[in-house]
């Protein structure tokens, strides 16, 4: 179980987030929805210990990771199985695939699977295994988000977070990419998403929640949220 | 106050230095020689480095052409001619160098000037070995060193003053900006390669001048005298050690430096420069301010924001700033507002800006895709779109940061799509960041006097103050004129930047998310805010999010999905659109 | 003819020792962000040190080869954490912290070749070591440089080997291309930056040991090695190897012709105009980022 307590973050006097709690269970996969500037990037980030949180604590399976992210030391939080695909990065552009493959494995706690991790991830995107010598930076932009949650896939995540993988795909990309997420998750790895397109992402998720100015203003189960609209009005600010 | 001080206590300080030869005491004459020597150095090194942030190594290179330029030259040329001709090699020798290396990253600039003096020494070296027979030069002259010493003490005037000067021009402001943020410097019009290499240009002029004044001290002049390293250290370290960008600081750093040094040199000729390279360490370490004098504004910048002061008006006090002229929109219904050609009538019709067949990629990502829109004047434009749909590309690409791969931008008719950004923004096209860029040191009239004098519209500085000042008061920020940037909260950040923009007089006006981040009732204030500028006539391209700002005050807007075009129109008509509601909410799940 | 065919071997000769040295470079340069303007003067130390070893105890410059490595890694690996580490944290930002470490490193300079100015002063170094006559190409080349050449080739292919083909060796690229996305994978930056800083001063000893082994020098001859090896990894393009190893054997060969043909006290002009040159027009360096 993840469980995100109470996690608050000031970006200067700007408060960004302001005391989010969240879980996600084993398997199961959640979409944080929100408008842009919501604080949903922020929430993943404070998650990883990539900005620091002003409150609020983190923990894994019971297990409390808060000293570890108000160090910042993201490279340990990633040892202890959280693993996150940033938006638009995730990648290291001047690598190939393969390069990048072997680096999601460079986790000590990913050695052991690896070849087991690398067969499910081409699985997964079997475009990839055509690409492996090709440098990640000259691919297109739905084949380098599939190289992203690859590599951290091969990172053996407990829980994956992802910060809204399908930015700037076309849709058809955007669904492809989604509908590996249950798959995914039926290896047991939780999944923590957020994202803009409501109705794709809602589709995928078990349950969702809705950031708004930093704040969780509503959750509920993916079916409930898809006819709400309070989704509606957070991105066309109407009705 | 502390003006006061410098008018009166320097010129004091001056001529009680200028008396010390009369002590009638060599050793003092020729301390002083060196005191003020490496003053002027060090003010010369710091007026460039300071602000700029860029870091020279090569003062040696500049003090040994001015040195000698008077070595090889002082028989055949009078001295008072020597000096303007050492000056002229050098800045020409800048100039090259800034050039060359000024236009991209700093490492460039400071790896060029690394080796340049041990390059002129090998030259000169080489010049004198093949051409003249003999390295090294007599300079035998009848200068003493008391004039040497009177001459220093001229010239440390003029530098400190210039330098001053300079600090409180508008090129002054200009080298602040660029090393704050070169970007945002140059669409506020700041021709940031031009200030640069004349800046450069103008402190190498004086340090080949000090060479020159000084190069008689030697009877014989070598390459490996004129062009020591230690003369492009010691400035360095004194400009560090007395703060950079403080009046005092090179005469407070060189005094004890070259006094400490002296014994030194005296006491362990050998292990001089080991304790040089070890004091200068201990000083870039452990200098209470941090490292260089710039450290004032980084800490600022850095520090977990401290509570805004007193003076500062509290959080949503954007006070209904210019006259609401315009009264809400009403949609003139009637018009499909879909894609093609919009056929919406508009305020005055002419075309300002003309948009055809734009695109644009990163690496295999293609951000904008046969993009082609046109804006009338008067009008407001928004564009409009989910996350990574290539809205700020398109902004960036009008305003100069990208040049696009293909297409056309045309504003007034004339084409600026590979004009740099400083020239668009002189054209009179004007931006807002979306991530707001203020410099945290500057005080919010710093902030918007630069845009009005390089813009061009100012032809003094006092001219650009008032203009400044009118922009500030318009917007609400009358009271917070001399509050740094840094201590403002979120909002007035926000109006800080369109303050700047607006200085520039622009005839566009490019808002990237300014509404982003504010709060419910800020909101109301801001969309005030825009209707009142679309009310005074100005043309205005609003990238946005949030719908009911588009719905109020956008005349059309076009919809952008990964890149291309998928809708234009009147807002009411576009929002309704199935395709943009299907873009927006993401695709129906029909599996 | 066999003047020009001598020129050109010698700066191949050379150009393999650069090469090497910019590879250690643009290793400090690449992933810990440290522009370190003391390479030159380490550079000296270590030859110093190989030399000192020669004349007074008869040690080969193999020998001090394998003494020196272990010995410069540990030491930088200290000055990485004890010195650049704090600066970084006091100094907060990246552009303030590479500002500072700059003028850092140039002191470091002063230290380092000061320190080495207060006990041997401007003497010349240089000791003859394998002074065999070797026929290769119709040119005769002295076994020294054969050997220090072949030796700069292998260090410097073992390096890249260590880079291209090794999961560590992909992490410390990865750091060079984005720092800030390197802890995502995993990757402890700050721990692996220090590590690399003081194996990139490994190279650099290794191409004083053998430079000492053919060219004589003296401690002033520093600041001339680190700009070259500058020069080169700004021609390569910051992070190629394959590149570096090109634009040092180009900057060999040149700086050979230039000596030969047009003046010994030329060769820095040669060398600072293929700088402007490289700045100009290649601004990814001569063989772009495709080739890596």
């Amino acid at each position: 179980m993840l469980e995100i307590r109470e996690l608050t973050v000031h970006y200067g006097l700007h408060e960004a987030l302001h005391g989010v709690s969240l879980e996600v269970a084993p398997g199961e996969i959640v979409v944080v929805l929100g408008a842009n500037g919501a604080g949903k990037s922020t929430l993943l980030k404070a998650t990883m210990g990539m900005v620091r949180p002003t409150h609020g604590h983190v923990l894994l399976d019971g297990l409390d990771l808060t000293s570890l992210i108000r160090r910042r030391l993201t490279h340990q939080v990633v040892e202890q199985g959280l693993v996150l695909v940033p938006e638009r990065g995730g990648t290291f552009t001047d690598l190939t695939v393969q390069e990048n493959l072997t680096l999601g494995a460079f986790p000590r706690r990913a050695r052991a699977r690896e070849r087991e991790l690398l067969a499910f991830a081409l699985e997964l995107f079997p475009r990839l295994k055509e690409r492996l010598h090709q440098r990640v930076g000259t691919m297109s932009g739905g084949e380098q988000r599939m190289v992203a949650v690859a590599r951290a896939l091969l990172s053996a995540p407990r829980f994956l977070l992802l910060d809204e993988p399908t930015l700037g795909l076309a849709p058809v990309l955007a669904k492809q990419l989604l509908r590996v997420l249950p798959k995914i998750a039926a290896e047991g790895i939780g999944v923590l998403l957020v994202e803009q397109n409501a109705h794709l992402s809602l589709s995928v998720a078990q349950r969702g929640a809705v950031l708004s100015n930093g704040h969780l203003v509503h959750a509920a189960s993916a079916t409930e949220l898809r006819d709400d609209p309070m989704v509606r009005a957070a991105y066309l600010g109407s009705d | 106050m502390a003006s006061l001080v410098r008018t009166i206590a320097l010129p004091l300080l001056l001529a009680l230095a200028a008396l010390v030869p009369f002590a009638n005491n060599d050793f003092y004459v020729a301390l002083g020689v060196s005191i003020a020597m490496y003053a002027i150095l060090a003010t010369a090194w710091g007026t460039f480095a300071g602000p700029t942030k860029y870091i020279s190594l090569a003062t040696a290179a500049f003090f040994g052409v001015g040195a000698y330029t008077v070595g090889l030259f002082y028989e055949k040329v009078p001295m008072l001619l020597l000096y303007p001709l050492a000056a002229l090699i050098a800045a020409v020798l800048a100039v090259f160098v800034g050039l060359t290396t000024l236009r991209i990253q700093g490492m460039y600039f400071t790896i060029f000037t690394f080796g340049l003096a041990e390059l002129i020494r090998q030259l000169m070296t080489w010049y004198q070995r093949n051409v003249s027979g003999s390295v090294g030069v007599y300079i035998l002259t009848d200068i003493s060193a008391r004039r040497i010493y009177w001459s220093l003490l001229v010239v440390l005037a003029l530098t400190l003053f210039g330098s001053w000067l300079l600090s409180r021009s508008r090129w002054g402001l200009a080298l602040l900006m660029i090393g704050e943020d070169e970007l945002a410097a140059r669409h506020s019009g700041v021709r940031t390669t031009a200030v640069k290499v004349i800046t450069l240009a103008a402190t190498s002029a004086v340090m080949a001048v000090v060479g020159a004044i000084v190069a008689p001290r030697w009877t014989y002049l070598d390459p490996s005298i004129a062009f020591n390293p230690t003369l492009s250290f010691m400035p360095a370290v004194i400009a560090l050690l007395g703060g950079m960008q403080r009046f005092w600081g090179p005469l407070a750093g060189a005094i004890p430096l070259v006094i400490l040094f002296d014994q030194l040199n005296a006491r362990f000729p050998t292990s001089y420069t080991l304790i040089l390279g070890l004091l200068f360490m201990v000083i870039v370490f452990v200098l209470p301010d941090g490292i260089l004098g710039f450290l004032p504004k980084l800490q600022r910048r850095h520090a977990p924001a401290a509570p805004a002061p007193a003076t500062a008006p509290s959080t949503g006090t954007l006070s209904a700033p210019v006259t609401p002229a315009a009264p809400a929109r009403h949609a003139s219904p009637g018009v499909d507002g879909t894609s093609g050609p919009a056929p919406v009538p508009t305020p005055n019709g002419a075309t300002l800006l003309e948009v055809r067949g734009l695109r644009k990629a990163f690496g295999g990502i293609v951000a904008v895709d046969d993009l082609s829109f046109s804006i009338r004047e008067g009008e407001v434009f928004g564009i409009i779109g989910p996350n990574g749909s290539g809205k700020t590309t398109v902004l960036n690409v009008i305003s100069g940061v990208y040049e696009p791969d293909r297409g056309e931008i045309l504003f007034l008719g004339r084409p600026i799509a590979a004009k740099a950004p400083e020239e668009i923004a002189r054209l009179g096209i004007a931006r807002t960041f979306q991530l707001v860029r203020v410099y945290p040191s500057l005080t919010c009239l710093d902030h918007v006097i630069p845009a009005a004098l390089f813009g061009g519209h100012a032809r003094t500085l006092t001219e650009a103050r008032d203009h400044a000042v009118q922009i500030l008061e318009e917007l609400g920020m009358g009271g917070m004129l001399a509050i740094p940037a840094g201590q403002l909260n979120f909002i007035d950040q926000k109006r800080l930047e369109l303050a700047r923009a607006l200085a520039l007089r622009p005839k566009l006006l490019l808002l990237d998310e300014w509404l982003a981040g504010l709060n419910p009732s800020e909101m109301v204030i801001g969309m005030e805010l825009i209707e009142s500028l679309r009310g005074r006539g100005m043309t205005i391209v609003l990238i946005e999010h949030l719908m009911q700002a588009v719905r109020r005050l956008c005349d059309r807007c076009i919809v952008m999905s990964f890149g291309q075009k998928i809708a234009e129109g009147e807002p009411e008509a576009v929002l309704r659109d199935p395709e943009v509601v299907r873009v927006y909410l993401g695709e129906a799940d029909d599996a | 003819m066999s003047s020009l065919l001598d020129a050109l071997v010698t700066g191949l000769v050379y150009g393999g020792v650069y090469a090497l040295l910019a590879l250690g470079l643009t290793l400090q340069y690449g992933v810990a962000r440290i522009l370190n303007l003391a390479y030159g003067d380490f550079l000296i130390a270590a030859a110093v040190f190989a030399t000192l070893l020669y004349q007074r105890y008869q040690v080969s410059p193999l020998v001090s080869l394998a003494l020196v490595a272990p010995l410069s890694f540990l030491v930088h690996l200290l000055v990485y954490h004890l010195v650049f580490v704090q600066l970084e944290r006091r100094s907060g930002s990246w552009r303030a912290m590479e500002a500072s470490s700059i003028l850092l490193a140039f002191g470091l300079s002063f230290v380092v070749s000061g320190a080495m100015l207060a006990v041997f002063g401007g003497k010349l170094f240089s000791y003859s070591y394998l002074l065999v006559p070797v026929r290769i190409l119709g040119s005769v080349v002295p076994a020294n440089r054969l050997l220090a050449f072949v030796l700069a080739l292998v260090f410097g292919g073992l390096a890249y080997l260590l880079l291209v083909r090794t999961r560590i060796g992909t992490a410390i690229r990865a750091i060079a291309v984005d720092p800030d996305g390197a802890p995502l994978a995993g990757i402890d930056v700050r721990r692996w930056a220090g590590l690399t800083f003081a194996f990139g001063r490994v190279i650099c000893a290794a191409g004083g040991v053998l430079i000492s082994m053919f060219q004589t020098f003296n401690v002033p001859m520093g600041v001339a090695f680190t700009l070259k090896a500058l020069v080169v990894v700004i021609m390569g393009g910051a992070g190629n190897a394959v590149g570096a190893l090109l634009a040092g054997l180009i900057l060999g060969v040149t700086e050979s012709f230039v000596a030969r043909y047009v003046s010994p006290g030329l060769t820095l002009a040669a060398v600072y105009a293929l700088f402007v040159l490289a700045v100009l027009t290649m601004r990814t360096g001569i063989l772009g980022k495709a080739l890596r």
